[in-house]
C-alpha cells in the first residue's frame, strides 16, 4: 500500500512538473513567432529570457522518480516492456489486490468522465484567461490527469484497508 | 448472500501465521487478513489452493452465511 501511495504523489508531482516545463517552452515558441513576426527593415531590439530550471528539476525528478519505480516492483516485473506499458500506480500482487487496481482504475476513469467535460467548459473563457495566464491549458491538463490519479489512490487504499 | 470461512480457526488448528499461510496459497497476507475478516470472497482457484494447504475441503472452509451448522 505504501508503495502505491508513493507512486501517486510522485505522479501528482511529474504532471505538475511536466505542465510547468511545457507551458516554458510553449512560451519560448511564443517568443520566437514574435521574432519571426517583426518587422526588422527600421532595425530594433529583441529579448527574451528563457528559465532552464524547470527542466533541470524535471529532468532530475524522472531520474528519481524511474529508479524508484523499477527499484520497487517485483523482481519479476522489472522488465523495460513492462515498465513502458503498465501504469506505475498498479500494483497486482495478488487476485486481491488485481480486483483493487480493477475498482480504482474504474473509478478513475469515470473522473476522467467528469473532469474533461468541466474542464472543456473552463477552456471555453480561455480568450479572458490567455492574456495574463497563457499557460493555463497546460495545468488544466495536469489538473485532470491529478485529480483521476488522485481519486485513484483514495479508492484503492480504501478498497486495500476494507 | 455473504460468503463466511473458517480460514482463522483452521489456520490456528495447523500452526500457521498469517503470513506463513499468506506464502502457501501464494498471495499476499493482506488478502489473508481480509478472508479472516470476512471482506473478502477468493477466488475458485483461491479457495482451492487454501483447500490443498489446510487439508479440508472447500464446503469446510467455506460456507454462506446463515448455512453454518
Amino acid at each position: 500500500m505504501k508503495r502505491v501511495i508513493i507512486e501517486i504523489i510522485l505522479s501528482v508531482i511529474f504532471y505538475t512538473l511536466l505542465a510547468w516545463v511545457l507551458s516554458g517552452a510553449a512560451q519560448m515558441f511564443r517568443a520566437i513567432v514574435q521574432f519571426e513576426e517583426t518587422d526588422w527593415s527600421q532595425g530594433g531590439e529583441f529579448y527574451f529570457t528563457f528559465n532552464l530550471i524547470p527542466f533541470f528539476i524535471l529532468g532530475l525528478f524522472s531520474i528519481f522518480y524511474a529508479f524508484y519505480s523499477f527499484k520497487t516492483r517485483s523482481t519479476n516485473k522489472r522488465t523495460l516492456k513492462w515498465m513502458f506499458t503498465s501504469m506505475t500506480e498498479y500494483s497486482e500482487g495478488d487476485e486481491r489486490e488485481s480486483i483493487i487496481t480493477s475498482k480504482a482504475t474504474r473509478a478513475g476513469y469515470y473522473t476522467y468522465g467528469v473532469t474533461v467535460p468541466i474542464f472543456m467548459i473552463i477552456l471555453v473563457f480561455s480568450p479572458f484567461f490567455n492574456e495574463h495566464f497563457p499557460s493555463y491549458p497546460f495545468y488544466t491538463l495536469a489538473a485532470i490527469l491529478n485529480i483521476s490519479t488522485i481519486v485513484y489512490g483514495v479508492v484503492w487504499v480504501r478498497e486495500y484497508r476494507k | 448472500m455473504a460468503i463466511r470461512n473458517r480460514v482463522k480457526e483452521l489456520r490456528a488448528r495447523h500452526g500457521l501465521t498469517q503470513g506463513e499461510l499468506a506464502e502457501k496459497a501464494g498471495v499476499t497476507r493482506q488478502t489473508i487478513v481480509s478472508l479472516e475478516k470476512g471482506s473478502y470472497t477468493p477466488s475458485l482457484l483461491l479457495a482451492m489452493n487454501l483447500s490443498d494447504v489446510l487439508g479440508e475441503k472447500i464446503e469446510d472452509i467455506f460456507y454462506r452465511e446463515g448455512d453454518e451448522t
